[in-house]
C-alpha cells in the first residue's frame, strides 16, 4: 500500500503533468524535450515532496525549478524548426488570417532569447503577474517589464501580410 | 492587423499549447523514467564512493571505510565548482566579499519568500573587476520553511562599484559543475568567462570556419588552465560563434557554446540584400518575401554574415503540400551549406542542413529525410533532388542493388544507411551524396558532426 506522502504526490504529477507540458513545449519548442523538462522539474519536486507538499503552492514551486531549468538548457539545444499546425487548408479565409497570424507570432517567439520568452509566455500563456515572473526568473520587476517590452516590440516587427503561392517543383 | 500584438500572442500561445498530446496515465510514464534515473544516480554514487575509497586508500595504505562519502556524493549538490579559493581579482577583497555577503537578498517567488539561510554559508566562487564591469558569483543557500535550495547566483555592477550597486544578474542551480558568461556587444568589448572546478584546462574558440573540405575547422583556441578563463572579446555584429571545451581528469565537462547575450547593431548583418535575393532567384517565380525569411534563418543557423555569402538557389517545390526549396550558401572560399524548408514566411520548417566539400557540389545530388507534418517522429519519406544535367538518380541502401529515383518523393527507413547516385545521359557518375541521419540536437554550428556534414 502507498504511503500518503506518495499518494498526493502521484495526484500532483496526475494533475500539473499535462499544464507543464504545455508550458514546456512553448518554452522549448520541442515536444521531446518539453516532457525531459517537465521529468526532471517534477523528480526535483519529489525529492523534495515532504517539505514542497506543505507549501501554500507546491506548482509554484515545480513551475520554478521547470523555467530556470528550461533556461539553463538553452546551450544543450536549440530548436530550429516551427511546426506547421495541422488542418489549416481546410479553414475559411478569416479563420485562415488569424491562423497565419498565429503561426506568425508563435515562430517569431522562437527566435527570442530564452530569458525573452520564457517572460513572454509566463505573462501571456501562464497569466502571471509581472511580480510572480520576476520571482519565478530571480530577476526584477524592471527587467521583467524591459524584456516584455522588448519581446512584445521585437514580435510585432516580425509580423507581416500573409502570403501564400502554390509552386510546381523546379530547377533554376 | 486588427488584433493587438497581446491578443495575437494569447491566441497564439493557447493553440500551440493545443496541441500538445498528453499522455492519458503520466503517472506511469513518470514513475518509468524516475526509476531509470534513480538507477542511473545510483551507478554515479557507486562510482564516486570507489573513486572516494581508491584515493584515500593510496594515500593511507590502506582503505578505510568512507563514513563522509555520502556527504559527497549527495546527487546533484556543488561539490566541485565551489572547492578551493574564491576566484578572480577581488578574490583578496575580504571587506568588498563582506559586503556583498550582507547585502544579498531573498529571492520573493510566487506566493513565497525564499530568504538567504546562513549567510556565513555563502560561498564566493568569483569575484572580479572584469572587461569593464565587475561580477560576482555567488552559491546562496535560499530556505522556504525546512528546504534549502543552493543557488548559484550571478552580480553585476559597472567596475569598482561597491556592494550596494551590485544586482542579481541571474541564478543557475547550485549543481551545475561549469558556469559561463558571455555578453557581447556591436559597439563595445564584452566578455568570455568560464568558471570549472580548479584544475580544469578550459578552452575557448573565438570562431570558426567553413573549410572547402567541408568541415568545420575551429579556431585555434586560448587555453587557460587552472578552472578559469576571462577572455575580453572585440566588438563583432554578432555572436562568431564562440565556444568552449573543458576538461578535467580526462573528462569533458563541458562542451558548446557559452551562455549569454550578443546586442546587435541597428541593422542586421545576417539579412540578405535584395541583390544577392535577386540573383539566386534568377527567373524562378518563388516567393520572393519566403525565400528572403529562409536565407536569412540559415544565415543565423550557420552564423554566418550576408555579405560574402553566396546565395544559390538549387531546387523549388511543394513538400506536404506547402511551398519547398533546397539552396545552398557559400563563404567566400569555403564550404557549401545545403539547407531545405518547406512551409510560408513565418511558419516554416528547416528540413536539413548539410555542409558539402565545395568541389563538385553542383553535380551531387541531394536528399534529406522528413519528420511527421506538425511533429518530431521520424518518418521513412525522403526528398531527392538532381544536380543539372542528371538523366538518372538512384537511391542506393546498404546491402540492397540501386533503386532508380522517379520523382521528388522517395521512401527510405528511418534507420538505413543510404545515399543518392545521380547519372549523365552518358551513364557516366555526376555524383554520389549519403543521406545523413535525422538530427537530435540542432543547437551546434552545422558540419560539427557526421549528421549535418559527409565528410569524415
Amino acid at each position: 500500500m502507498a504511503a500518503p506522502d506518495d499518494e498526493s504526490f502521484r495526484a500532483f504529477v496526475e494533475r500539473q503533468w499535462a499544464p507543464l507540458t504545455r508550458t514546456a513545449y512553448l518554452l522549448t519548442g520541442d515536444r521531446g524535450t518539453a516532457e525531459d523538462l517537465v521529468q526532471a522539474a517534477l523528480e526535483k519536486t519529489h525529492r523534495k515532496w515532504g517539505k514542497v507538499a506543505a507549501m501554500a503552492a507546491p506548482e509554484a514551486y515545480v513551475r520554478r525549478t521547470m523555467v530556470n531549468t528550461a533556461i539553463s538548457w538553452r546551450r544543450r539545444l536549440r530548436v530550429s524548426e516551427v511546426p506547421l499546425l495541422a488542418h489549416d487548408s481546410s479553414v475559411p479565409a478569416d479563420e485562415y488570417q488569424r491562423v497565419e497570424q498565429r503561426q506568425q507570432v508563435v515562430a517569431a517567439l522562437r527566435e527570442l532569447p530564452p530569458r525573452m520568452r520564457a517572460v513572454l509566455v509566463l505573462r501571456y500563456f501562464e497569466d502571471l503577474s509581472e511580480a510572480d515572473i520576476a520571482g519565478t526568473l530571480g530577476c526584477s520587476v524592471g527587467t521583467v517589464k524591459s524584456q516584455a517590452s522588448r519581446g512584445l516590440g521585437r514580435l510585432r516587427d516580425r509580423l507581416a501580410p500573409a502570403i501564400r503561392t502554390t509552386f510546381e517543383g523546379s530547377y533554376p | 492587423m486588427n488584433q493587438s500584438i497581446e491578443a495575437v500572442l494569447r491566441d497564439g500561445l493557447e493553440a500551440e499549447a493545443g496541441t500538445v498530446d498528453v499522455p492519458p496515465d503520466p503517472w506511469a510514464g513518470f514513475t518509468k523514467r524516475e526509476r531509470a534515473h534513480r538507477r542511473s544516480r545510483r551507478v554515479r554514487l557507486a562510482v564516486a564512493a570507489v573513486a572516494v575509497a581508491a584515493a584515500v586508500g593510496i594515500q593511507t595504505g590502506i582503505v578505510p571505510l568512507p563514513g563522509w562519502a555520502p556527504g559527497i556524493a549527495v546527487a546533484g549538490r556543488p561539490t566541485a565548482l565551489i572547492n578551493g579559493p574564491t576566484r578572480g581579482s577581488l578574490a583578496g577583497d575580504t571587506a568588498f566579499l563582506d559586503g556583498l555577503r550582507r547585502e544579498i537578498k531573498d529571492v520573493q517567488d510566487p506566493d513565497e519568500l525564499w530568504k538567504v539561510g546562513d549567510r556565513s554559508k555563502i560561498k564566493f566562487v568569483y569575484a572580479a573587476d572584469v572587461s569593464g564591469r565587475r561580477l560576482g558569483l555567488a552559491l546562496v543557500p535560499l530556505r522556504f520553511g525546512f528546504i534549502t535550495d543552493w543557488s548559484l547566483i550571478w552580480y553585476e555592477g559597472p567596475a569598482g562599484a561597491p556592494p550596494t550597486e551590485m544586482r542579481e544578474g541571474g541564478r543557475g542551480d547550485g549543481g551545475d559543475t561549469v558556469v559561463t558568461y558571455l555578453t557581447g556587444s556591436a559597439d563595445e568589448r564584452g566578455l568570455a568567462l568560464v568558471i570549472a572546478p580548479p584544475g580544469s584546462t578550459i578552452s575557448i574558440s573565438r570562431g570558426f570556419s567553413y573549410s572547402a573540405a567541408g568541415r568545420v575547422a575551429h579556431d585555434p583556441p586560448a587555453v587557460f588552465p587552472g578552472g578559469l578563463a576571462e577572455f575580453a572579446l572585440e566588438p563583432a555584429p554578432f555572436d562568431p560563434g564562440i565556444t568552449a571545451d573543458v576538461v578535467r581528469d580526462g573528462v569533458t565537462l563541458f562542451n558548446g557554446p557559452l551562455s549569454g547575450g550578443w546586442s546587435g547593431g541597428t541593422s542586421d548583418p545576417q539579412e540578405p540584400t535584395d541583390a544577392v535575393l535577386a540573383q539566386a532567384l534568377g527567373s524562378s517565380a518563388f516567393d520572393r518575401t519566403t525565400f528572403q525569411r529562409w536565407v536569412a534563418s540559415a544565415l543565423h543557423d550557420a552564423r554566418l554574415p550576408a555579405a560574402g555569402t553566396a546565395v544559390k538557389l538549387r531546387w523549388t517545390g511543394t513538400v506536404n503540400g506547402a511551398p519547398a526549396a533546397l539552396f545552398t550558401l557559400r563563404p567566400r572560399g569555403g564550404g557549401v551549406l545545403a539547407y531545405a524548408f518547406h512551409g510560408s514566411p513565418d511558419s516554416y520548417r528547416q528540413d536539413l542542413r548539410l555542409l558539402l566539400p565545395a568541389d563538385g557540389v553542383d553535380r551531387r545530388p541531394i536528399a534529406w529525410r522528413m519528420r511527421a507534418e506538425g511533429k518530431d517522429d521520424r518518418t521513412d519519406q525522403l526528398i531527392v533532388t538532381a544536380p543539372a544535367g542528371a538523366a538518372r538518380v538512384t537511391l542506393n541502401v546498404a546491402g540492397s542493388a540501386p533503386v532508380p529515383v522517379t520523382s521528388n518523393a522517395a521512401a527510405l527507413a528511418p534507420e538505413a544507411t543510404a545515399s543518392v547516385s545521380a547519372y549523365a545521359a552518358d551513364g557516366g557518375l555526376l555524383g554520389t551524396t549519403p543521406v545523413t541521419p535525422f538530427e537530435t540536437n540542432s543547437g551546434g554550428l552545422p558540419g560539427d558532426d557526421l549528421k549535418t556534414r559527409i565528410v569524415e
